[in-house]
């Protein structure tokens, strides 16, 4: 099954130059891709594109083999899809950490109750249970990012998009992160400056170039 | 809400959060009646008091947050000496640390999804008329979040002034401590609704 399908996209931010001039990619279940290229070459707006959180001036948006156009559209890909945030500061937006991943369960009509045993199972299987109760502005680097994981793993996503997950993480975190990641059997399309990284994870490569992807 | 959480368990955590608001709510309605500099310090002692029962490491970790009032006593303090009213200054100033202290330790002993289940009852009558309420839900824990994180993206700012003036950070941090805080929640809007948004 094709996850993500974007067949020839333009996007240019208001009174800049496009970034993306047709880029095209296919993400099928289990497959494991990465993105590269220089920065601001519109790699992670490429992810935000595949969960509808922009809007490309022209090309097409087909997830879970379905054309994705109006907002409406997009709310069952972001049940389905997850996506890491490069600056894990923007994506934990709750108090506490149990709060944070409760967060997407109780948004898909979970019980709090529910919600609770997904939050023990989650940071139980990545062994974070000791952070599950502490204040998610007091973490450290490494452990936001971790978390951040577990908030989008919590919603059980059939693929995910990973924007620079190795960003500021000391060598025993990406190492730990990229063991969990290695375990999970989700598709996952990835963006990383991180050549090792990218190597260990998702060695099918594509790069931005001018605006439009190339098989590398 | 100054302070996210306590540091460490305390007898008041286990005391329902409905208890302690409907507590704080009485209080803080009693402490707008008192006249009294006399039973405002009283008050302010009972307080202390209260902070002190749930240990001494609580109480530093819960006084050190209401160091952020001074400011504000100092406001007071010198308009009402300007105005020659001093005892009318003592008395706001008072009541001000005495509510916020109350506010600050039924904060501290709360966790924050029990205190947005009691907003979510309290909302009830709005949702049986059709109004939508998580927003107001989330907003709470937003602001919560998020206070904190301003607070340092404005020291990180006033420290990226230092490192490249001798002069004492000015108002000129405004705008770009504006800039940020918009950026930030714009971020944050696009990560909500990356998990599904607000229904």
């Amino acid at each position: 099954m094709t996850i993500i399908a974007l067949e020839k996209i333009c996007f240019a931010y208001p009174g800049q130059p496009p970034v993306l001039t047709g880029a095209s990619l296919h993400l099928q279940a289990g497959q494991r891709l990465s993105i590269t290229g220089p920065n601001g070459s519109g790699k992670s707006t490429l992810l935000h594109i595949a969960l509808g959180l922009q809007r490309p001036s022209s090309g097409a948006v087909r997830i879970f083999d379905k054309d994705r156009k109006e907002e409406a559209d997009f709310h069952e890909v972001r049940r389905r899809i997850g996506l890491v945030f490069q600056d894990p500061d923007d994506q934990l937006f709750c108090p506490t950490v149990a709060e944070d991943i409760a967060f997407g369960p109780l948004n898909l009509g979970k019980s709090r109750h529910e919600a609770m045993a997904i939050v023990d199972r989650v940071l139980g299987d990545l062994d974070l249970m000791n952070l599950k109760d502490r204040s998610t502005h007091k973490l450290s680097g490494g452990e936001k990012r971790l978390i951040t994981l577990a908030t989008v793993l919590a919603m059980e996503p059939e693929a995910l998009l990973l924007d620079e997950p190795t960003n500021a993480l000391d060598p025993e975190n990406e190492a730990r992160l990229l063991e969990i990641l290695l375990s999970l059997p989700q598709a996952i399309l990835l963006v990383s400056h991180s050549t090792p990284f990218r190597a260990a994870l998702a060695p099918e490569r594509l790069e931005l170039q001018g605006g439009r992807l190339v098989p590398m | 809400m100054i302070s996210l959480t306590s540091p460490l368990e305390t007898w008041a955590h286990r005391v329902p959060v409905g208890w302690k608001l409907a507590a704080l709510s009485g209080a803080t309605l009693m402490l707008f009646s008192l006249q009294s500099i006399i039973l405002q310090v009283a008050a302010l002692t009972l307080a202390l008091m209260l902070y002190l029962s749930a240990g001494s490491l609580f109480a530093r970790s819960g006084l050190k947050t209401l160091r952020i009032l001074w400011p504000f006593f100092a406001v007071i303090v010198v308009w009402h000496l300007i105005e020659g009213t001093p005892q009318k200054g003592l008395m706001i100033a008072l009541r001000l640390a005495n509510t916020v202290a109350l506010a600050n330790f039924v904060t501290m002993t709360s966790r924050l999804s029990d205190m947005i289940d009691v907003a979510a009852w309290l909302l009830t009558p709005f949702r049986h008329i059709g109004l939508k309420t998580r927003a107001l839900e989330i907003a709470i824990a937003l602001v919560i979040r998020f206070t904190p994180l301003l607070g340092r993206r404005g020291a990180q700012l006033i420290e990226a002034w230092r490192a490249r003036s001798a002069r004492h950070p000015s108002w000129r941090i405004a705008l770009p401590m504006t800039v940020l805080a918009l950026d930030d929640a714009d971020h944050v809007a696009e990560a909500l609704k990356a998990r599904g948004g607000i229904h």
